[in-house]
């Protein structure tokens, strides 16, 4: 059981935990639904920890998850 | 949203594909006997797509001059992962082209004193990293909405790569947004580019093509798109305003400096 809170105040440990989560998901196929979706799945994921994601935000994720670093 | 008779929506008696249910077929392949007005309609498209890509798999100028205005090594790399991809485009409509009749060489992107959306030009010109954020973010989300309108295009080879085209281009619009982000965030520049989107908001408006163009109903006629200039430009404004909004950047009024209303 994961003991790490994940909130969109940290982009890369939550595109990092969704990579190993969903490593055949291609991130440029999903809405922001369905994004949103998959962060809240997350083991470890905490949306009261963090600000919440406005648009922006999933499009960042998106860029992020696809190209990496 | 198609309101018949309205800028929306087509004139009465046109709809998707409407002239190829007369001529009883659903589409067209390589090689296959095209009605006139057809061909010149497909040819069109492709050649708008291959006249920015295509140039790319002749002249490596651009791909050079955006990687390295880079601030950093990271954005270097994921540049060069994007060109990659572009240029992938531009074989591909280079290919389609050809199989079209078009042979496009480096002669013609070099010499041809060709019609080039105004866009294009000013494209290549770009040379501030925070700019190239900016037309990333906005005309590479036109692209997405221009090539969804067409995955389900009746000739079937451009059908065929429309929606992995527009996959890439969610890619490449989120690219621009991350970095344009990280520009106003990180760099503080909010101001440059509130700048830079007044430049280049009014020129992708104008990319999705005139409200009252003919040419955009002969195009649903023959089910090449499915969507009119207008409702597809509304779709953008309507997606990219908020994200510019997080940003803190304000969107110019549509009309501002617009050509092709």
């Amino acid at each position: 059981m994961s003991t790490t809170t994940i909130s969109w105040g940290d982009l890369e440990g939550l595109v990092d935990a969704l990579r190993a989560a969903h490593p055949r998901v291609d991130p440029r196929a999903l809405d922001d639904g369905e994004l949103a979706a998959l962060v809240e799945g997350l083991d470890g994921f905490d949306a009261a920890s963090g600000p919440s994601a406005g648009p922006g935000d999933y499009e960042a994720l998106r860029a992020m998850w696809h190209w990496g670093a | 949203m198609t309101v018949a008779g309205t800028e929306l929506g087509p004139p009465e008696g046109v709809w998707f594909g409407s002239e190829l249910l007369a001529l009883g077929v659903d589409g067209f392949d390589e090689g296959d006997d095209l009605p006139e007005e057809y061909r010149e309609l497909i040819t069109q498209v492709v050649m708008v797509q291959a006249d920015l890509e295509s140039e790319l798999v002749f002249d490596s100028s651009l791909l050079r001059h955006n990687i390295l205005a880079a601030p950093d090594p990271r954005g270097r790399m994921r540049m060069a992962k994007f060109f990659a991809e572009e240029v992938r485009h531009g074989y591909t409509f280079w290919s389609i082209a050809k199989g079209l009749g078009v042979e496009l060489t480096g002669r013609y992107f070099r010499e041809a004193k060709r019609k080039r959306q105004e866009a294009f030009d000013h494209i290549g010109a770009v040379s501030d990293w925070t700019e190239l954020a900016v037309v990333n973010t906005l005309t590479d989300r036109m692209g997405v909405f221009v090539f969804k309108d067409m995955s389900d295009c009746s000739y079937r080879p451009w059908a065929k790569v429309s929606l992995d085209v527009a996959r890439d281009e969610v890619g490449h619009t989120a690219l621009g947004y991350a970095n344009l982000r990280e520009a106003i965030e990180r760099r503080g520049e909010l101001a440059a580019a509130q700048r830079w989107l007044e430049k280049w908001y009014p020129m992708t408006l104008d990319m999705f093509g005139r409200s009252n163009s003919a040419r955009q109903w002969r195009y649903v006629a023959w089910g090449i798109k499915r969507s009119g200039y207008e409702e597809l430009r509304q779709r953008f404004v309507a997606e990219v305003n908020p994200l510019l909004a997080q940003l803190g950047l304000e969107p110019p009024d549509e009309l501002y400096n617009r050509h092709f209303l």
